[in-house]
């Protein structure tokens, strides 16, 4: 069995001296400095930074010819520049449409691998995502299903204006490590903690991390199971955190640690 | 000074007259409706969606109700989007806003665009609700209408992400698509004047830095937005939602005689920028203070802002639907208490 290797906590210590306020990046140092060194990763990782799938596809195909192995090729190319990109979107170089082709190069990447592979990569654990009910404002659910996908992980995306009952009958059915769901309106996320008080009638615990527009740390923390999504590209880390077996209460109190800390406002 | 009505404060203050009026005023560029206004009333959404008569209550039970001073319509942003075939949802529930889940136009050549628009879909009924305002409440109060951005039309007629997917693959796509909105917006505009709007707000909400870059926003929100309002021929207030600093600049050069931030928007460094081009509004957070929040913290940021020298204090974004009135009172009453202290 294989598993996908968690980079993205190194590349966080690394760029962790950064602070937005302190030292503002260039999106050229953040990427030379976050590119692996060896050329067969480093074009591959470059082509999910620029959004670029066909220089993705190309560049693993010929890393392949130089006998490196696909699984090594999507942790050490495809996920470290997936890392690079979740990292400018950080620092608030690069935006939400940088993100979504580099997510759709990156995914077009996983499945040269797999292709090579001869069967799916393993993932690192399966996380349902989904939209408020009432509410059809996606784009937040959108990049935190790519940033997990990206990361390795499964997703089930249920997609917007979910019921209630969908998102409890999927988690009761599917079982995953975390749960997630955004609303970028005051009126919709009134659905979080009937799903939170649902799941805990069914005796289902889990983690469910809320998080968009309107969504506040003190409305989501009114709920068992609720932790506060704050940044999008903390999704990684936090499901990193329940697959690992950390409860809600843990994920919730060590939030800072478990996701880097400094982008954390409260 | 002899006591000014809402409305000619509110004007005033549009216009930069500050040594003409007594107090700051508490106006909202956005929607004002919420669901307390409607129990009040016994008007719900969705029929105040598409019913004139009831969509005039309930744009000036804010002002009727609770003293904000303004009356407005509509309260959705989907209106201009309808007319052009995209689905919209009205909703179910009495809170609920009409959201258009369209899948998108694939080309901006596909977007169909009816002659006679202005008679088309809810434009009637917002039009003639204008009406109603105008003759109940507009000698007292404002009437300030809404229409959308271009940009933020764009991303109803082409769905936002894949918007977003063709600036980075094929930007001149988007151009198109927000080109469409320069004319109709301005002669939806128009007709709202022509109904008896005071003000009419361009509501860019999915221009927002949350969503796009600042040189994205200068790229495929910004030069739409002065197009489309040089065409409106009267004073207009452009609303952006989202941390607005990196744009202030652009939302200034629009020419919109307003500029109305959201309160992640530093107005310390946003106020200085509007002197002598135009005024500002803001920027009471719709959410920790206006939504769960009480009247000594709305308060609180009330005084911040005048303090800080906005134009006309504002919530940030529109009105939730669940705000209290009783918060909504405090906002306009903190201002009143300020001024006679």
């Amino acid at each position: 069995m294989v598993i996908l290797a968690d980079k993205a906590k190194d590349l966080r210590t690394v760029f962790r001296r950064y602070s937005l306020e302190a030292e503002p990046a260039s999106p050229d140092a953040v990427i030379k400095t976050g590119l692996p060194s060896d050329p067969n990763f480093s074009k591959v990782a470059k082509g999910v930074i620029d959004g670029d799938a066909a220089a993705v596809e190309s560049s693993l195909k010929a890393a392949f010819g130089a006998g490196i192995d696909p699984l090594t090729a999507i942790n050490d190319g495809l996920i470290a520049g997936m890392n690079v990109v979740s990292d400018l979107y950080e620092k608030g170089l690069y935006y939400l449409p940088q993100v979504m082709i580099a997510a759709d190069a990156m995914a077009v990447g996983i499945g040269v691998c797999e292709d090579k592979l001869g069967h799916p990569a393993e993932k690192k654990g399966l996380v349902v995502t989904h939209v408020a009910e009432g509410d059809i404002h996606d784009i937040g659910k959108e990049i935190v299903s790519a940033l997990l996908a990206a990361n390795g992980y499964e997703v089930i995306n249920l997609g917007r204006d979910v019921p209630v009952e969908d998102v409890v009958n999927t988690v009761r059915e599917k079982k995953p490590a975390m749960v997630t769901g955004t609303a970028l309106m005051t009126t919709t996320m009134t659905a979080f903690p009937r799903i939170a008080a649902r799941l805990k009638e069914l005796g289902i615990v889990i983690p469910f991390v809320c998080g968009g527009g309107a969504v506040t740390r003190e409305f989501v923390e009114a709920y068992d199971y609720g932790i506060h999504g704050v940044k999008a590209h903390h999704a990684p880390h936090l499901a990193a955190a329940a697959v690992k077996g950390k409860s809600w209460k843990t994920i919730r109190e060590d939030y800072e640690d478990i996701t880097g800390g400094y982008a954390y406002k409260w | 000074m002899l006591a000014l009505s809402s409305k000619d404060r509110v004007m005033l203050a549009l216009k930069g007259k500050k040594d003409e009026i007594d107090r700051t005023p508490v106006t909202c560029a956005n929607q004002t409706v919420t669901v307390e206004q409607m129990d009040n009333l016994g008007i719900y959404w969705p029929e105040g969606h598409s019913d004139a008569e009831k969509m005039a209550q309930l744009g000036m039970a804010a002002y009727k109700q609770c003293g904000l001073e303004v009356a407005d319509a509509p309260f959705d942003q989907a209106v201009e989007a309808e007319i052009l075939g995209c689905e919209v949802d009205l909703g179910k529930k009495k809170e609920s806003i009409p959201s258009v889940p369209f899948h998108g136009y694939k080309e901006p050549g596909d977007v169909p665009i009816p002659e006679d628009f202005l008679e088309k879909g809810r434009i009637p009924t917002v039009l003639k609700a204008i009406e109603i305002m105008k003759k109940d409440v507009g000698e007292e109060a404002p009437v300030i209408s809404h229409t959308n951005g271009p940009f933020s039309l764009a991303g109803h007629l082409g769905e936002i992400n894949k918007i977003l997917i063709m600036i980075l693959r094929t930007p001149e796509k988007v151009k198109e698509f927000a080109e469409i909105g320069i004319d109709l917006i301005a002669d939806y505009a128009n007709a709202q004047f022509d109904a008896g709007a005071d003000v009419v707000t361009v509501e860019d909400m999915l221009a927002s830095t949350d969503i796009l870059s600042p040189q994205m926003y200068d790229d495929f929100a910004a030069p739409f937005n002065t197009a489309c309002i040089k065409k409106i021929k009267g004073p207009t207030i452009l609303h952006v939602c989202g941390k607005g600093d990196l744009i202030v600049e652009s939302m200034i050069g629009s020419g919109a005689t307003n500029i109305s931030v959201d309160m992640a928007t530093d107005l310390n460094k946003a106020i200085p920028k509007t002197k002598g081009r135009c005024t500002i509004m803001g920027s009471v957070d719709t959410i920790k203070a206006l939504f769960q929040g009480t009247p000594e913290i709305v308060r609180e940021q009330v005084i911040s802002n005048i303090r800080q020298g906005v134009d006309l204090v504002a919530p940030g974004c529109a009105l939730s639907p669940l705000t209290k009135s009783e918060l909504i009172k405090a906002m306009v009453n903190a201002s009143i208490e300020y001024f006679a202290e």
